[in-house]
């Protein structure tokens, strides 16, 4: 569970308290802010620099923060907005190959089927980047479409479609890959 | 078939940052936070002589530029000396129009009678 002894207010950057508070934050939810830039842009370097720009922006915009909830949303609202901007500026667009993707970082915890986590988020990887965001949000998260709408600023329909939508594709893709021999 | 979402929140687990991440962020916080004091302290010879440069520089654009009030005044005014020395002249000259010499000599010599009848 996340550090939740943190405690913020609205006290400048300059007070010891908050430096401490920041430096508690860094290191609390450093994996959550990587993580989410790392499934979503699939790059560990690209994914590292997006997680570092992220805790700059939250130093200069500490005191705005209210609550250690606070804070996590804003770390997954800012981490994920600042993916999809890079993603839509970016050369690879939506998809990127499988060629082009990263040898995945070592988990905390082992997979209990390795192969199947390795392909399903390079299927992952696959789908357009607004899917892309629902899915990490929705399955590494755990948010419901609700909490997902509210952060991409997006109807709730639009989120659900898109989960139902891109389950449907993952599940087909799994499909066709388990049907196609091995080469 | 298997639960595809239960395979996704395992896929999509949280991965641990790569080693040094937080120390890389204080870094490039303490660079930013501390830049304008650092810039100052490490620099400081470079921006010293870039800032004595632009104050000659400024200084003798501000010297040249009250020189060049100094002499335009005095220009001026020897322009006005020159204009009243002519005004001067031409008042003489109309004097003498006005009032010619033998006019004063008979003036003069009239006085002189005057008086000398007067003494008698």
């Amino acid at each position: 569970m996340d550090h939740a002894g943190v405690v913020l207010g609205g006290l400048s950057i300059d007070g010891e308290a908050d430096k401490l508070a920041f430096v508690d934050a860094v290191t609390a939810h450093q994996s959550l802010v990587f993580s989410i830039a790392y499934h979503l842009l699939r790059n560990a370097t690209l994914a590292e620099e997006t997680a570092q720009d992220v805790f700059l922006r939250l130093y200069q915009d500490f005191d705005k923060i209210q609550s250690a909830s606070h804070l996590i949303h804003w770390l997954r609202r800012t981490t994920t907005h600042r993916c999809l901007d890079t993603l839509r500026h970016s050369e690879r667009r939506t998809h990127v190959s499988l060629d082009e993707l990263d040898i995945d970082p070592p988990s905390a915890q082992p997979d209990r089927d390795p192969i199947m986590s390795q392909t399903l988020r390079r299927l992952v990887a696959e789908l357009p980047a607004g899917a892309r965001a629902v899915v990490v949000l929705r399955f590494q998260e755990d948010l419901e479409p609700r909490e997902i709408a509210q952060m991409l600023d997006l109807p709730v329909n639009t989120v659900k479609s898109r989960l139902q939508r891109a389950l449907i594709v993952l599940r087909g893709k799994l499909a066709s890959l388990e049907e196609s021999p091995h080469e | 078939m298997n639960d595809i979402e239960d395979d996704l929140k395992a896929a999509l687990c949280r991965k641990p940052a790569p080693p040094g991440f937080a120390a890389k962020v204080f870094e490039r916080m303490e660079d930013g936070s501390a830049s304008s004091k650092a810039r100052w302290k490490v620099s400081n010879p470079f921006w010293m002589a870039a800032a004595a440069v632009i104050l000659m520089m400024v200084g003798s654009g501000v010297v040249g530029y009250r020189h060049h009030v100094r002499t335009r005044n005095e220009a001026a005014l020897n322009r006005t000396l020159a204009a009243l020395s002519i005004a001067a002249a031409q008042l003489d000259e109309a004097e003498k129009r006005a009032f010619p010499q033998e006019r004063w000599e008979r003036i003069g010599k009239q006085l002189s009678e005057v008086q000398s009848s007067e003494g008698k």
